[in-house]
């Protein structure tokens, strides 16, 4: 389409008032989605886990969310919105070659793998849960990102992003039942993880 | 409630995610229950734990909003027929 043309014979030509609705669209993304580049920045960031990589998918997810602007419905979600193209253009652009596999198994999955082993180390259980501030931060988001994507994108959308399970449904597209079950699995999964790394670590026996 | 129901419950309760009444029921059941209140605490404090060592903050690299701003307004230029 060429926006600009036809301006000399037009009164109210069709063009003229796709010119105008551009410009509306355009001043809206300014005025709503523009502010939000520093906070999607660090989302960014929290995703790939490098700064270089956090500028790429920044700048991807503005240049997408600004060509699908007009499909965005004002007055809704716009942060989850920006999420979910974000998400997209990560899955989309750093993990098409990625060849992990998918799942956790049911073995990973035990209830209460971490607390039972941290409360035989000694104290109160929920005590105990402060041997995980003596681990690293980079030893933590390891394990984090060590998780299948699925399951991470959910776990970081809930307990790092503080999404609500509704909105995290919206950003990944799937029924509120499978965000609770990828939560699920992946809160189990990662302590898992995080017993293992204490272990390496020396912090426990 | 019992233990096996309250525990079943606790992640969407630690999550804000439970209607009333069945809110109210989980957390009457966890503070006469230490063997679950103990369990809901520890599941609270990991989860803080996490988020807290996952949330790297950083500010926008400088240069950053108008590298974006250029892609944008790029995009939006009008696209004349060649010639």
């Amino acid at each position: 389409m060429f926006p600009h043309r036809g301006g000399i014979l037009a009164g109210v030509s069709e063009p003229a008032k796709q010119v105008v609705d551009q410009r509306r669209l355009d001043e809206r993304f300014e005025r709503e989605a523009i502010p939000l580049l520093n906070e999607m920045y660090g989302a960014a960031l929290r995703l790939t886990r490098n700064p270089s990589d956090a500028e790429d998918l920044l700048q991807e997810t503005f240049l997408r969310a600004y060509r699908g602007f007009a499909s965005f419905k004002e007055g809704t979600n716009l942060r989850a919105w920006l999420y979910r193209i974000l998400t997209n253009a990560f899955i989309n652009v750093y993990r098409k070659r990625q060849r992990e596999p998918q799942t956790i198994s049911d073995s990973e999955v035990e209830e209460w793998y971490l607390y039972d082993r941290l409360g035989a180390e000694g104290a109160e259980p929920s005590a105990e849960a402060q041997v995980l501030e003596t681990l690293p931060d980079e030893d933590v988001q390891e394990a984090l990102a060590s998780l299948p994507d699925q399951f991470r994108l959910a776990v970081l959308l809930a307990d790092v992003e503080g999404f609500s399970y509704k909105e995290i449904a919206q950003i990944l597209d799937v029924p509120i039942g499978t965000v609770m079950s990828r939560l699920h699995r992946g809160r189990r999964a990662l302590e898992r993880r995080l017993w293992d790394v204490m272990r390496e670590r020396g912090v426990v026996t | 409630m019992d233990c096996e129901q309250a525990l079943s419950e606790l992640e969407a309760y630690l999550d804000g995610e439970l209607a009333e009444p069945g809110r109210a029921e989980v957390e009457s059941h966890l503070f006469g229950c230490a063997h679950c209140f103990d369990r809901g605490e520890f599941r609270r404090r990991v989860r803080e734990i996490v988020g807290r060592k996952c949330g790297i903050r950083a500010d926008l690299p400088s240069g950053m909003a108008e590298r974006i701003h250029g892609l944008i307004a790029a995009e939006g230029e009008p696209r004349r027929p060649p010639g």
